[in-house]
């Protein structure tokens, strides 16, 4: 359910090519941490309040921010991959 | 070199200026600015966390047809199934392009990839990066520049092409055999 909402609802203004990349990443992350980001920054919810939609503790939440920052680093850092 | 925590926020707050601007009839809408915006982010917030138990499958359909709706009327492109683009690294982002014959460029690439299965992976094999040839046409003067592989999930390249130096001057075109999404514009002297 949370892939449905999160991949129809990340539309990014096309003139922001950088939003665009990230969006792009952002849906290949696990759907736990997608969540968290998504809901931490796009939604703007601050941790405990993704936590309690979560259901899980706002400790859990910042492993799986820290989690996907990481993933998002290191996809994004690749971005343009020399040929 | 912004951090990826600076464009998470940025690209959060560009999706959030984008969402508030499609205010669609069936968001309610108290009458105080910050009641309104309380009732929007309660509405997103109700809507992800809803997904996320398996029961918002209504209130999702709200936030996906807002999102289909503004990318139809607006112009916007989904994140999802974005076409391939092609880029030069000194292209300003409006106005022409000018390089000399003889000149070396670096192009970049992205979604250069043979199907469009990026939303949920349940629904068939990942997208595979492509291999394709960059094209400089002016006329009916084609040259291919070179052959590049894609990379990745999000099918990127950069690589380095040059203009021969018989090329004819004038305004020329550089796309590739996988249509991107616009060839970029150039002028050749």
């Amino acid at each position: 359910m949370w892939q449905q909402l999160h991949a129809e609802a990340l539309v990014i203004p096309e003139s922001d090519d950088a939003a665009v990349d990230l969006a792009h990443a952002v849906r290949q992350l696990p759907a736990r941490q997608r969540a968290a980001v998504v809901l931490h920054y796009f939604v703007d919810l601050p941790v405990a309040d993704v936590a309690a939609l979560l259901g899980c503790a706002p400790g859990t939440v910042k492993s799986q921010l820290h989690d996907a920052r990481s993933a998002l680093e290191q996809a994004l850092g690749e971005f343009y991959a020399n040929d | 070199m912004p951090t990826i925590e600076d464009r998470l926020r940025d690209a959060g707050r560009v999706w959030r200026d984008h969402v508030d601007a499609a205010r669609p009839a069936d968001i309610p809408q108290p009458t105080a600015p910050h009641g309104r915006r309380r009732t929007r982010r309660m509405v997103l917030a109700a809507a992800a966390a809803a997904a996320c138990v398996g029961v918002g499958i209504p209130v999702a359909g709200v936030l996906a047809h807002r999102a289909a709706d503004h990318h139809a009327t607006r112009g916007g492109v989904a994140a999802s199934c974005a076409g391939p683009r092609l880029r030069l690294d000194e292209q300003p982002r409006s106005g022409g392009f000018s390089t000399v014959r003889g000149q070396s460029l670096i192009v970049t690439g992205r979604f250069y990839l043979d199907r469009c299965n990026d939303t949920n992976a349940q629904l068939g094999p990942a997208p595979r990066p492509l291999t394709l040839t960059l094209i400089l046409r002016h006329g009916s003067h084609v040259v291919h520049l070179r052959t590049v592989r894609a990379h990745g999930e999000l099918g990127t390249f950069r690589t380095t092409v040059r203009i021969p130096a018989d090329f004819p001057a004038g305004r020329a075109t550089l796309t590739s055999d996988v249509p991107p999404v616009g060839p970029v514009r150039l002028t050749v002297n």
